[in-house]
This record gives C-alpha cells, sequence and structure tokens, in this order.
C-alpha cells in the first residue's frame, strides 16, 4: 500500500493536489518551530482575520480564472467597496453595503461586456477598469484616512461566535457556496466548460457571452462583499487599502491549483491557496521580513504555480 | 428546390472549395453570411447568431475534428452531460446528479463499444475512434431535431467507422434529420438518402444514391 | 500650373497618412484645444520643454514593449529593468567605475531573454509573466536599496542642457527611436514579428521558427528598454525604487495602444507609439494645466485607456478572446 502510495506516477498525477497541502503543513510547521507563538489563540486570531476577507475576494477570482480569464479589477472594487462604506455610513447607514455591491457588480458587468461583446482581453479590459475604480476612490476618499466610528457596522465582521470572528465564518460560508457551485451546479460546469474550451461550450450549447459576463459579475460582487467585510474588520482605511494584494491574490488561486489555461482546479482548491500565502505572508511580517522580499517570495510563487500548473499539452497558442 | 423529408440524410458533395463545408457551418453558427436567408422551421434566422443559439432550435453540429468539439481534458461522463445538462438534474433542485450522470455515460458506453477502462477516463487518452463514438454518443442523447455532420468519420481506423455508421443509421430511425458533408465517397452511399452535388457555391444536381455510386465508381 | 501639380500629389499622401493614423488628427485638436482654451500656460516654450520632458520619458519605457505587442504578447516588465538596473548601477559603481552604466542593457538583454524563454517553453501568458517579473524586480531593487533612493554621481553629461527648452534626453531618445522603428519596418526580424502578430499558425507554416522569433521579440524589448533606461537613469533621478502603482505601469500601455497598435498584434509597433506617447503627454500635460483634480485626471487616463482598447479591439470579431 505505500508503495502504491509513493509511487512516482502517483505523485506526478496528485501533484497539484498533494503539493498544497505539503506546502500547508510546512509553512505551520517551520513557523510554528520558529515562534511558539504562533499557534497560539491570539496567533490564530490573526491568521484567520488575514485569511479571511482574502479569500471570498480569491473565491471570485477562481471562477474567472477557471474560465480562463483575468481579472485584474477585484483587488480595486474590494477598495472602493471599502471605501464607499467608510465614507457613506453616516449618511447612509447600513444602506452603505447595497451600495457597495452594486458598485462592484456595475463594474463587473462592464467587465463582462467589454470582454464579451467587445473582444478585449480581459486583462486589458480588468486593468482598464482598475485604473479608472481607483480614480474613483482616490476622488472620493480625498487620499486621506477615514475611520468608523460606529461600532455597530463592525459588528459584521468582529462578533466572536465559537471563538471565532464572524467574518470567518461568512469567508467559509462563501467558500462553501463556491465550493457548491463549482461542483453541482451547471453554472460551475459552464465555467469549466468555456474555460477548457470555448468553442467546443458554444457547440455544446452554452451562451459563451452570457456566461462570461454572468462570472465577471460574480468575481466583483465577491470583491466587493471582501471590500465591505474588511472594512467592518479594519474599521478604516485608505487609498492604501490592498496596496500588495494583487499578486498574492492571483498566486493564492494558482497555488491552489486552479491553472491559468482554464477548466480546471476550483474554488476548493483555492482554500488551501489561500491559507498557504496568507499564512505565510502572515509568518514573513512576524518574523520582520520585509515588503520587498514578501513581494520577490509572492511574485516567484505566482510564476512558478502559473508554471506548474499549465497543462502544456492543451495549448497551441500562447501570447 | 430540395424537399427533405425527417429522418433523411442529405449529403453535400463537391470538390475542395465547393463551399460544402461551409454550407455546414453556416447552419450550425461557426461562420456568418453576408447575403441570402437562412430560415429554419419557418423562422428566419440572423446572420450572426453564435452556436448556442441554433442549439436552441435544435440543430447540433458535430464535427470529426474531435479537439473543437470535446473537451479533452474531462471524462466521459462530463462530455457527455454537458449537452444533456437538463436530463441529469435533480427533481427539485437544479443541482447535477452525479449518479444519472453516470448512467447516462454508461448507457452510451455500452451502446456505442466505447473502447475506455471506465467513464471517467479523460477523453485525451482516448482513440480516435472512441473519441468520435463520444461525441456521436452525446449527440444521440441530446436527440436533436437536426444532426449536421462534418467529417465525421476522419482519420479513424475501420471497426470504429462501422459502428459510428450502424449508430448513424439508427439515428435517422429515430427521426433526427442529418446533413452530411465529408471527403469519403463510402460515407455518403452508406447513410445518405438523397445526395446533393455543389460546386462553386452553387447546387449543380441532386442524385439519389444509386446515381452516386455510379458517378464516384466511375 | 506646376505648384498646382505638385499640390496635387501631395494631398492624397496627407490623407493617406491621416486615414492610416487617425490617432494625428487627435493630436491636432487636442493641441489646437489646448492652446485656445489657455493660451498663457500651454503655448509658453517652458511648457514645450516639460512636454517633451514627459514624451522622453514615455517612449523610452514605451519602446520596447511596442515591440512585444506587435507579436501579439505584452511585457510589463520595462520599470522593473530601469529599476533593477539604477540600483546595480549604484553596487557596482565602486568597482566598474563610469562602465557600470552598461549594466542596464545588458539587465534588459537578459531580462528579456529569460521572459522570452520562459513564454515559450512554459507557455505562459506574457502579461502575468511579465507582471510577476515586475513585481519581483521591484522586490529586488527595494531590497538591495534597503528600500531608499540612492544618488549615483557621474552621470550628469547625459543630460547636460545643450539648447534651450530642448531637453537633451530628447536628443538621445531620437537615434534609438529611430533604430526601434528601423528594426521593425525595414529588417526582416520585423516583418516576421509583424507576421506572428496577425497569425501565429500561419507564420508557422509559412516557416518562420516563431519560438526563436518571439523569444527576439522580448529580447529586443529589453535591449531598447535597458538602453533607454541609461538615459532614463539620468533624467529621472538616479535609481529608486518607485512605488509600482498602476500609473507608472499602466501609462506606457496607454500611449502604445493610444498610437495605433493593436494589442493583438500585426500592425503598428514603435512608430505608431511615439504618436501615442506625444497624445498622451499633451493630454495630459493640457488636464493639468486645467487645474482639475489630480485624481479626476486619474479617471480620465482610466477611461482614455478603455476606450482606446474598445476602439482598437473592434476588428476583432471573430477571434476567441479570453
Amino acid at each position: 500500500m505505500a508503495r502504491l502510495l509513493l509511487s512516482r506516477e502517483w505523485l506526478q498525477k496528485n501533484m497539484t493536489t498533494v503539493g498544497p497541502m505539503v506546502a500547508v503543513i510546512a509553512i505551520i510547521a517551520g513557523f510554528q518551530a520558529i515562534n511558539p507563538f504562533f499557534l497560539s489563540y491570539n496567533g490564530i486570531i490573526t491568521l484567520v482575520y488575514a485569511m479571511s476577507y482574502f479569500l471570498i475576494a480569491a473565491c471570485g477570482l477562481t471562477f474567472v480564472i477557471m474560465m480562463g480569464s483575468f481579472d485584474f479589477s477585484v483587488v480595486s472594487l474590494l477598495k472602493l467597496a471599502a471605501l464607499l462604506c467608510v465614507l457613506y455610513i453616516d449618511k447612509l447607514g447600513f444602506l452603505v453595503i447595497p451600495l457597495a455591491l452594486l458598485t462592484s457588480v456595475g463594474f463587473g458587468f462592464i467587465n463582462g461586456l467589454l470582454v464579451a461583446k467587445f473582444n478585449v482581453p480581459s486583462f486589458m479590459a480588468t486593468l482598464g477598469i482598475s485604473v479608472v475604480v481607483e480614480g474613483i476612490a482616490l476622488y472620493l476618499s480625498k487620499g486621506f484616512l477615514h475611520i468608523i466610528y460606529d461600532e455597530t457596522f463592525r459588528v459584521l465582521a468582529t462578533t466572536f461566535i465559537a471563538g471565532l470572528p464572524s467574518i470567518f465564518y461568512w469567508a467559509m460560508g462563501i467558500w462553501i457556496i463556491s465550493t457548491f457551485i463549482s461542483m453541482f451546479m451547471p453554472f460551475g460546469r459552464r465555467t469549466y466548460a468555456v474555460g477548457g474550451n470555448p468553442i467546443g461550450a458554444g457547440l455544446s450549447g452554452i451562451n459563451v457571452e452570457r456566461h462570461r459576463i454572468y462570472v465577471f459579475m460574480l468575481s466583483s460582487l465577491f470583491g466587493g462583499l471582501a471590500g465591505v467585510l474588511y472594512m467592518a474588520q479594519m474599521g478604516g482605511g485608505s487609498m492604501l487599502i490592498g496596496a500588495d494584494m494583487p499578486i498574492p491574490l492571483f498566486a493564492s488561486v494558482v497555488a491552489g491549483g486552479t491553472a491559468l489555461t482554464g477548466g480546471v482546479g476550483g474554488p476548493h482548491r483555492t482554500l488551501l491557496g489561500a491559507i498557504i500565502i496568507t499564512w505565510l505572508q502572515a509568518g514573513m511580517l512576524m518574523l520582520a521580513i520585509g515588503r520587498d522580499t514578501q513581494m520577490v517570495t509572492f511574485g516567484l510563487i505566482a510564476l512558478g504555480m502559473s508554471i506548474a500548473t499549465t497543462d502544456r499539452r492543451r495549448i497551441l497558442i500562447i501570447k | 428546390m430540395l424537399l427533405w423529408y425527417k429522418g433523411e440524410c442529405i449529403g453535400i458533395f463537391g470538390p475542395a472549395g465547393s463551399g460544402k463545408s461551409e454550407i455546414v457551418k453556416t447552419i450550425a453558427g461557426l461562420i456568418s453570411f453576408g447575403g441570402g436567408v437562412l430560415i429554419v422551421r419557418g423562422q428566419k434566422v440572423k446572420a450572426d447568431e453564435l452556436p448556442h443559439v441554433r442549439l436552441g432550435r435544435d440543430i447540433g453540429y458535430f464535427s470529426g475534428e474531435t479537439g473543437k468539439e470535446l473537451f479533452l481534458n474531462w471524462p466521459i461522463v462530463k462530455n457527455i452531460s454537458i449537452v444533456n445538462i437538463k436530463k441529469i438534474l435533480r427533481k427539485f433542485i437544479p443541482v447535477i446528479s452525479f449518479n444519472a450522470e453516470k448512467k447516462m455515460a454508461e448507457k452510451i458506453v455500452k451502446k456505442l463499444r466505447i473502447r475506455a477502462p471506465n467513464v471517467n477516463t479523460d477523453c485525451y487518452s482516448l482513440s480516435g475512434g472512441s473519441k468520435q463514438k463520444v461525441s456521436v454518443g452525446k449527440w444521440l442523447e441530446r436527440n436533436p431535431d437536426i444532426l449536421l455532420l462534418e467529417d465525421p468519420t476522419i482519420g479513424i481506423d475501420v471497426g470504429a467507422r462501422e459502428d459510428i455508421y450502424e449508430i448513424l443509421l439508427e439515428t435517422k430511425k429515430s427521426r433526427i434529420s442529418m446533413i452530411l458533408v465529408s471527403d469519403d465517397p463510402k460515407e455518403y452511399s452508406i447513410l445518405c438518402d438523397k445526395i446533393i452535388f455543389i460546386k462553386d457555391g452553387r447546387i449543380q444536381k441532386v442524385l439519389s444514391p444509386e446515381e452516386f455510386r455510379k458517378v464516384t465508381a466511375a | 500650373m506646376k505648384i498646382l501639380g505638385r499640390n496635387k500629389l501631395m494631398t492624397p499622401v496627407i490623407i493617406q497618412t491621416l486615414k492610416t493614423h487617425p490617432v494625428i488628427l487627435a493630436l491636432i485638436a487636442l493641441v489646437v484645444m489646448f492652446s485656445g482654451l489657455y493660451p498663457e500656460r500651454f503655448l509658453t516654450p517652458l511648457n514645450f520643454s516639460t512636454i517633451l520632458r514627459q514624451l522622453v520619458t514615455l517612449t523610452l519605457f514605451a519602446l520596447g514593449p511596442s515591440i512585444v505587442v506587435v507579436t501579439g504578447s505584452l511585457d510589463l516588465s520595462y520599470i522593473g529593468i530601469w529599476m533593477l538596473g539604477g540600483i546595480l548601477v549604484w553596487l557596482l559603481m565602486p568597482i566598474l567605475g563610469m562602465f557600470s552604466i552598461l549594466v542596464i542593457p545588458l539587465l534588459g538583454l537578459v531580462t528579456g531573454l529569460l521572459i522570452g524563454v520562459i513564454q515559450v517553453k512554459a507557455k505562459i501568458p506574457s502579461f502575468i509573466l511579465t507582471l510577476s517579473l515586475l513585481v519581483t524586480y521591484w522586490g529586488l531593487t527595494a531590497a538591495l536599496s534597503g528600500g531608499y533612493p540612492r544618488p549615483v554621481r557621474g552621470y550628469e553629461f547625459i543630460t547636460a542642457p545643450l539648447i534651450r527648452y530642448l531637453p537633451t534626453a530628447f536628443l538621445w531618445s531620437i537615434p534609438i527611436t529611430i533604430a526601434a522603428v528601423f528594426i521593425m519596418k525595414r529588417t526582416r526580424i520585423g516583418t516576421y514579428l509583424y507576421a506572428i502578430g496577425s497569425n501565429e499558425e500561419g507564420a508557422r507554416l509559412a516557416g518562420i521558427n516563431v519560438d526563436k522569433y518571439k523569444i527576439l521579440a522580448f529580447t529586443l524589448s529589453g535591449l531598447f528598454t535597458g538602453i533607454g533606461s541609461i538615459i532614463l537613469f539620468q533624467h529621472l533621478g538616479g535609481a529608486a525604487p518607485v512605488e509600482l502603482n498602476l500609473n507608472n505601469v499602466v501609462w506606457p500601455l496607454v500611449a502604445i495602444v493610444l498610437g495605433g497598435t493593436p494589442l493583438v498584434g500585426g500592425s503598428g509597433g514603435p512608430q505608431r507609439t511615439i504618436l501615442g506617447a506625444l497624445t498622451f503627454t499633451v493630454v495630459y500635460r493640457g488636464l493639468l494645466l486645467s487645474l482639475l483634480h489630480p485624481e479626476a485626471i486619474q479617471l480620465l487616463v482610466g477611461l482614455l485607456l478603455i476606450v482606446s482598447i474598445v476602439v482598437g479591439a473592434r476588428g476583432l470579431k471573430g477571434v476567441t478572446i479570453t
């Protein structure tokens, strides 16, 4: 039995599943060895706080990557949603939440439209949108730090249930829903289909254009939700929100095993990826490793995992 | 004017560049047309309607180039079910039932004698003939009104070819109408009830299979 | 009658150029508009020299990527080459003296080569590849510099003022730009790159070694960025790990797209990018002069990017875009 498990073929085939798990264990073990407080109650809370909003955004992004596209605007939408909350909470109270979410979905719709109807490559479309979103965020926030003084809003993310903050349950709920959709619902199947073979998907009766729009809207919605919960968790923010997030976010999706080529992976894998990236980040922070080294690390992880997960058999032309 | 009855197979035959595959591709929605009118069941079809819309009108398209048509990194089950999603949903919630999916795939595999270890095998590891069978199988299950066939048996071994002809002849019995475009004259005589000879994009003649055999044998 | 004859020949040429380069019209319109709106501030020699300075920066960063975009890929590593190159110069100055400036084109060359090889062998989309590389380079720059800008003395001669109001850097950038345009338009390499961008499969079937030329494209891009960075190194004031905000990375792309090089490649190129850079700089200067909020300007830049992409992507129906 042991021989069967460790045979080279089995390892090769399941590398993308086993690899992340091994990485998580290595990270936990490693950091714990260096700092025994890593896994203390407070340490775990810190890790949970770091991971939760990240996971929500990553789940949305996973759908886009499963479909074979990119969404560069998730982080900017997270920032905008968070800032909308803090800026208008006095005037609108809890209505800021639907405002933030609708804004995010609106931009997601535009993203989808640009890609599906106007034939703009997804990274370019979402890049352009993110520039616009950043501009709006800058314009509204004027670059200042804004703080929420209303404790009731913060309850969304910081209420402790069974020892863990509520944002954790939000994140888990979103993750479970995402996994369910990707595995059991036709929507998920269609996403994999469009990612695996866009022409075949069309021939099989999938409205590829419409589906792309839906998926971009989904990813933006999750980004906005992550932003709202982020603001509830942090209680304040400025244009610096999500400053170093784009690359780690992308890295977490590929590190989990969802390939850039599309058609494989899924949110269930992104959980591992998000854990790896955010806990790695937290650990590096703990070891006072500078932002620069972190950036190098995540850049290399993103690169390395992209290479590892790309199914080179299927691609003929890559740009 | 050509009359085409339900359950008949029409072949479109012609030299290379005559436009035979273009016709089929246009009906399938892969190419859009500049002039002229396409009417399906009395309704005008728009020039740039995408494939999925044609499918909504119950017109299926099957190409021998399985690379375009199949999801090679997917197992057989998923390839068959993707066109038949409606059939494998659970009763009250629109959730995929893996059991129903598996049963449907097993039924097809058995019927078409597809050579694979099990229904969960990924399609890229199948032989060319088996891949074609999976493709045919999924359309069989889908049961569209009209099925367009382009080079259905290109590059497959004789055994698999025979199997596919057998199946297609059966589908004719279940009242699926077909249009065939191929480079293999034998196929036309086996499968088709009427054969259109086309050249330079224009219909030249309509032949019956016997007439066709005489012409091409010579 | 003779003069009439000559005019008759000229107009079709001009009209033809305008048709294929519509951005020229936009440029003229913008210049006219801004001159009309803010004559005192726009039509001054100082403004011209500022425009030229910005043009130089934009052009030198955008030249390399223009070459890659022609093949249908993207190269976002330019800022990284400039940053890391600068820091390497600072580090190597004590050892190599004045020759350490040559490390920048070398870095550009190696980077381009690396990107090209990874792209071709590992089949990673160029966007994410060069972005990851950019981030990694940024980290390396910050790590090596300790996070602080490191001024380097000894190269002031590169940008020493020669003609009043005409930045010397601009003069340097002219031969570099001409070289880039020449390579793309007049050599076999350039022709092949256009072919790859237009129809990669067709190019392959025509016998072009697509892999080799793609690697070459990225290498050239890195090389040009490296050479340009020599000038930019002094032009922008030494070596520093600049903040990687969207602006620095996106503007050269705007210049490329605005100039009329489609992102799927096959046409356009460095000569168009110059026009695009000029137009963008004029727009930017004009907007700044109009004293709009800087945030609003950023928004407009983003919108400009989207609009130019959409307009540029209009000929793409039928191509599967992911």
